[in-house]
């Protein structure tokens, strides 16, 4: 056996070129490793954007240069040069002049410094002194001496201090006479050119140049950048929203900024993605606004992975499909299901709003989230779901507890069928006929569900009828007043308003509804008398809650005469559908009915006892029982009012934290969309049957959410509200928190939403849909079209928002409970809402917290006017001034012409309005009530200019102070001692 | 003598034709209406009879002549190719006389302050109701006999009367020179108007906006004859 040595185990060479070959294998490894680590996509944004600011900056500095005033600037620059020759000239004496001038400085200095330093000795002394005399010592007259000779010399010291002041004040006046207007000039041309030199050494920071640069750099280079580089990631720490990461909450670490570097900065608004300013800047990330980055940072309204510096990381979401197909192609984009709270997409950031403000009626400016909101409490869909912040919310339809006394069972099959036949604008949502019910024998089961429905509710209905009507009505008249006193402002008759064509295209959801979504609160009318009984819509009309005492719709105090003319009038308002296009006929099914329930009750029971109970029913009780198990299979009773059902819980899945469930939790089915929450939801809102398909289920498995139509955009909307739904927690002090004041006036905002009281009025900003049909009238009086449009403003209902400073608040109270005409010239009625007293107190509080009047108390100032005031007063409401009785009503007595041209009563104002307040509203009224028939007698930009020349001194302020005090006491001297002053 | 009169005439000869439009010509035309039109409504004075009853009043809103022409046709170029701008010789003004504003419709130059005279010596008030322009509503009462107001942007713009409710006159804010209203036969023309191809726009208070192509000869005129369809 040889003998085992190196060169027999390995060959040497070979081994070598092995190392060799390794060596720098791993060089190249390293080198790799150095490069992957250090080369980020972030880093690349950076750079771009240091490219992009120093771009920006330079050409600020060249607008700059534009803008600088050449003319000044050379005149300055001329100015200086003169006066710099002229210095010259005398030269020698400026030269003597600043070398005395330093010379009375250092003399200055050094016997100030003399001076501090004697002081403190001296004040030492002092102390000395005081203690020796205290004590009696022997020694204090010999330090008494000593501090008197310190202050002898501390007072020579400042009499030359003064004079070295002196001095020098004369020296420096000396060299100013030479110099000065060389220095004052430079000062004006750095003034000048200080905006420009301010941007010159930004630039030096945003793009620096030689050694600045190779510094940066070196500080920026691979290996080196641990120590201080400057392109780096820009972190904020978040521990006041954290994020829930099952169990634990851990505090966020937003590093957004690293690429959307001028997020928070104004001036980038048209640069491109990453670098834009935030769209509302004011609102968010600003360190004054009421999200400031520090403390809110980015992901908990965006959401997206807080750490990641990454585009596709960060989990970026697309807003539109184009904007998805752009991002595939750009980063490789594709849907990421591993990050539970991917960003949501740009349109529907807005979600994120309800983690923080809950219990309010609308989010300040959040307005697609504003429009959700509308929707669900419109459409109801806390009805069937439950659903956070739309906790005991009224049911949406009405009671079913009497409804033959309104319907006939015709009707109620046709309309349960399909309502959008009958009614395209409806809110109810169709249950039957949809795509999951489509096999054979499906549409039999239907029709006896639907006459099942019907027979279940006719049975259980309370035995009410109404006589019949007690005279006849004009229908013409009727429709005049339909037209005019209010009811439109709620309502509509889409068939008399819009083109055919147009309701065409909204049907079949290609365009928006035409008709103003105030005006969409109660149904449409156009086929009112196919539906309802004229003996029951003249009672309703005379007193809604007769009938349901839950309603919305309020009281027009109609007379018996009015009410039989709109009666009539709404009774020709048919269905004209042709009966060849007419659906939603319903014939019995008596076959399918006894199968249907077959197969509910073999549920519970042996088919064979099944079998046998059923044929032990009558047809009748067979058609109740049937409809009973489809109420209560599609939950009817969660919208309406049903007996039998008054306790029994809605049937839908909870949906307060539907936002937070995760996509693997929702049945996607054979439905070909994205596999993420917002598109099931969408695709559920759009086709709630849809998941359904390809898969086999009994008819009772089947889903049940009813079709309500909504359009993409309504669907976009509800899908953005319910992505709000999440189970996140916040800390109370991030929560919207209401004060008093602000919950004061969010409790009216649910009133005024719940009554519609912007159908009518125009409330913060919002609102005055009545004002397109009032138009509307005054065109068919013959005003054109932009006539009416203009001249409508006048006759619709007031603009309310400053109604609290405006009026006092046991007025308002009383109106609200009783209203009586104000404005002899509308039409309009201000409807009595038999609203209860809290509901009233409520909103009183609501306008006077809006306008921080007090509430309820207070202290009304009733001196009239005295003497030469008085006569003043008197004067300018006479015709040849302002002749205020020539349009205002006072008490009984009218003004000339007809009601139309009438003006409020002016003897209300004592008890209607603040007193304060009349001043304002003469100063401007068009500022209080855009358009206003008021006309202003003080133009707001000349009052002095406009006012009487000849009274009270031809003051403004005097005269309408002296006109406010004299329209608030009409009304007290009228009924007061000295009744009889005025008529 | 001779010699300075033969300079008097041929310097402004000599200006004209160095200055004066190089080539313009006029938009003449007639503005018809096919339907019949409405006999105007007698207007109630329900107020102030002691002045406002001084005058007849009829509604002037839709005033057709016998051969069916259209008083009160806003005619004017959309399009205009130089910046001159409207005038009549006068400062522009409106008055309130006898309850009515006259003229019913006035055509003011934009930018311009224009008098709103209130010869009634009664309270009126004018209340825009304008389009590009800041509405206003100012009371007018008898110590104010005139009253300035500036339109700054072209625009028609309806007023009224509150106090009055059956006042009602139009200001056309024009923009520019070329503005011209019909008269009681429905006749116009607007003068000087630089050679080229223009969109012509007429409008009626009742009748609303239209507009027809014209070519603007170097001289001479161009005939424009409009019609709006019955209603």
């Amino acid at each position: 056996m040889p003998k085992l040595i190196d060169e027999t185990l390995r060959k040497i060479p070979a081994l070598n070129l092995l190392f060799a070959a390794s060596s720098i294998g791993l060089l190249l490894t390293m080198g790799w490793m150095v490069y992957d680590d250090y080369s980020r996509g972030w880093k690349g944004y950076q750079k771009k954007f240091q490219r992009l600011e120093a771009e920006k900056t330079r050409a600020q500095i060249e607008a700059a240069r534009q803008a600088l005033d050449k003319e000044t600037l050379a005149s300055l620059q001329k100015q200086r040069d003169e006066a710099r020759a002229a210095a010259e000239q005398h030269a020698k004496d400026l030269k003597e002049a600043l070398r005395k001038l330093q010379d009375v400085e250092t003399r200055a200095y050094r016997d100030d410094l003399a001076y501090r330093t004697i002081k403190s000795t001296y004040d030492a002394k002092k102390f000395d002194y005081d203690e020796a005399v205290n004590a009696r010592s022997p020694k204090a007259m010999q330090t008494g001496q000593e501090m008197n000779e310190l202050k002898r010399q501390l007072e020579e010291l400042r009499q030359m201090g003064l004079l070295h002041d002196k001095e020098r004040s004369e020296t420096q006046a000396a060299v100013d006479q030479i110099n000065g207007r060389v220095v004052e000039a430079q000062k004006k041309i750095d003034d000048l050119e200080a905006g420009l030199g301010r941007l010159q050494k930004k630039l030096e920071q945003v793009a620096p140049s030689g050694f600045m640069k190779v510094a940066i750099d070196v500080l920026n280079a691979p290996l080196l950048d641990f120590v201080a580089p400057s392109l780096k990631i820009q972190q904020v720490v978040l521990d006041k929203v954290p994020l829930d990461i099952n169990f634990a909450r851990v505090p966020r670490a937003d590093r957004c900024q690293t690429c959307h570097l001028s997020s928070d900065r104004a001036g980038f608004e048209d640069a491109e993605q990453p670098y834009r300013t935030h769209t509302k800047l004011n609102l968010f990330l600003g360190g004054a606004s009421p999200h400031p980055v520090d403390k809110f940072g980015c992901t908990p309204c965006h959401r997206g992975r807080d750490r990641a510096v990454d585009f596709l990381y960060a989990v970026h979401q697309p807003d539109s499909e184009d904007q998805k197909k752009e991002w595939e192609a750009k980063y490789g984009w594709k849907h990421d299901h591993y990050w539970e709270h991917p960003m949501l997409a740009r349109r529907r950031t807005e979600a994120s709003c309800l983690k923080c403000h809950q219990g309010v009626v609308s989010v300040p400016e959040a307005e697609h989230l504003n429009r959700a909101i509308e929707l669900v409490n419109r459409y109801g869909c806390y009805a069937c779901h439950k659903m956070r912040g739309f906790e005991n919310r009224p049911k949406v339809a009405p009671p079913l507890t009497h409804p033959t006394a309104k319907l006939t069972p015709e009707w109620m099959a046709r309309w349960i069928k399909d309502p959008k036949a009958f009614r395209p604008s409806t809110r109810m949502p169709r249950f039957f006929g949809l795509r999951n019910n489509q096999g054979p024998g499906d549409a039999e089961r239907e029709d006896a569900e639907v006459v099942g429905i019907v027979a279940y509710l006719t049975e259980k209905a309370e035995k009410r009828s109404y006589p019949s009507l007690p005279g006849r009505g004009e229908p013409e008249r009727g429709r005049k007043l339909v037209k005019s006193i209010g009811c439109m402002g709620c309502h509509a008759i889409e068939r008399d308003e819009v083109q055919a064509e147009v309701l065409q295209a909204r049907n079949s959801g290609q365009k928006a509804d035409p008709i103003a979504w105030e005006r969409r609160f109660g149904p449409d009318l156009s086929r009112i008398g196919s539906k309802a009984r004229p003996e029951w819509i003249y009672q309703w009309i005379l007193n809604p809650r007769q009938y349901n005492p839950e309603t919305r719709m309020p009281s027009l105090r109609l007379t018996p005469q009015e009410a039989l003319d709109i009666t009539a009038y709404l009774t020709t308002l048919t269905d004209d559908t042709p009966d060849a296009q007419r659906v939603g006929d319903v014939r019995p099914q008596p076959a399918a009915r006894d199968t249907t329930l077959l197969a509910y009750l073999s549920q519970r029971m042996l088919p064979r006892d099944a079998q046998a109970k059923l044929e032990a029913m009558s047809e009748r009780d067979k058609d109740v029982l049937l409809g009973e198990r489809t109420i209560s299979r599609y939950g009817c009773f969660g919208c309406h009012l049903i007996p039998g059902f008054e306790k029994t819980p809605p049937i839908g899945t909870d949906l307060s934290e539907e936002g937070s469930k995760p996509a693997d939790l929702l049945l996607f089915g054979f439905v070909p969309i994205e596999h993420s929450s917002p598109a099931w939801f969408f695709q559920k809102l759009k086709d709630p049957r849809s998941f359904d398909q390809g898969h086999v289920a009994e008819f009772y498995d089947r889903l049940r959410m009813p079709h309500f139509g909504f359009t993409d955009e309504q669907a976009d909307a509800v899908t953005l509200l319910l992505q709000g739904l999440t189970k996140e927690k916040m800390p109370l002090e991030i929560m919207r928190r209401l004060s008093a004041r602000d919950e004061a006036v969010e409790a009216g905002r649910r009133l005024v939403r719940d009554y519609n009281c912007q159908g009518c009025h125009i409330l913060e900003g919002k609102g005055g849909a009545i004002r397109e049909p009032i138009a509307t009238n005054l065109q068919a009086r013959g005003m054109s079209e932009e006539e009416a449009t203009a001249a409508a403003v006048s006759f619709a209902p007031p603009i309310i928002d400053g109604e609290g400073d405006k009026v006092q608040p046991d007025w308002l109270f009383a109106f609200l409970k009783g209203p009586t005409p104000i404005r002899p010239w509308l039409e309009v009625r201000m409807p009595t809402f038999q609203l209860t007293d809290t509901e009233a107190d409520t909103l009183v509080h609501h306008f006077a917290a809006r306008d921080q009047r007090l509430f309820p108390f207070q202290t009304l100032p009733f001196e009239a006017p005295k003497g030469p005031e008085m006569q003043a007063a008197v004067k300018m409401f006479g015709p040849d001034y302002f002749n205020c009785w020539n349009c205002h009503q006072q008490g009984a007595k009218k003004p000339p012409g007809p009601p139309e041209g009438w003006a409020p009563d002016l003897t209300l104002a004592s008890r209607r309005l603040n007193a304060d307040w009349i001043g304002r509203w003469l100063s401007n009224p068009q500022k209080l009530m855009p358009g206003t028939k008021m006309p202003t007698f003080y133009d707001p930009e000349d009052p002095k200019g406009s006012a009487p020349p000849d009274v009270l001194g031809g003051d403004p302020e005097r005269q309408i102070k002296v006109l406010s005090e004299y329209v608030f006491t009409l009304g007290l001297r009228r009924n007061g001692a000295s009744a009889g002053a005025t008529p | 003598m001779i010699t300075i009169r033969t300079t008097a005439l041929v310097f402004p000869l000599m200006a004209a034709l160095a200055f004066g439009p190089a080539s313009a010509g006029d938009i003449v035309g007639k503005v018809k209406y096919a339907g019949t039109a409405p006999a105007p409504a007698k207007i109630q004075v329900t107020k102030d009879q002691a002045v406002c009853g001084k005058v007849e009043h009829s509604d002037e809103s839709f005033l057709v002549g016998p051969d069916k022409g259209v008083k009160n046709v806003v005619v004017n170029i959309a399009d205009p190719k130089d910046d001159k701008k409207y005038s009549t010789g006068q400062k522009p003004s409106l008055d309130q006389n006898g309850c009515k504003f006259v003229p019913h419709i006035d055509i003011v130059p934009a930018g311009q302050e224009v008098d709103i005279i209130n010869s009634d010596g009664i309270l009126h008030n004018i209340h825009t109701f304008p389009k590009n322009n800041p509405p206003f509503n100012k009371a007018q009462p008898k110590f104010k006999k005139t009253m300035p107001a500036v339109f700054e942007k072209p625009d028609i713009v309806q007023i009224k009367c509150d106090v009055h409710s059956w006042m009602s006159g139009w200001i056309v804010v024009a923009g520019h020179a070329y503005y011209t209203l019909t008269d009681a036969a429905g006749n116009f023309k607007i003068a000087g108007v630089p050679a080229g191809a223009y969109t012509l726009e007429y409008w009626h208070e009742k009748l609303g906006k239209q507009s027809k192509q014209v070519t603007v000869p170097a001289t001479g005129s161009v005939t424009a004859d409009l019609e709006y369809p019955a209603k």
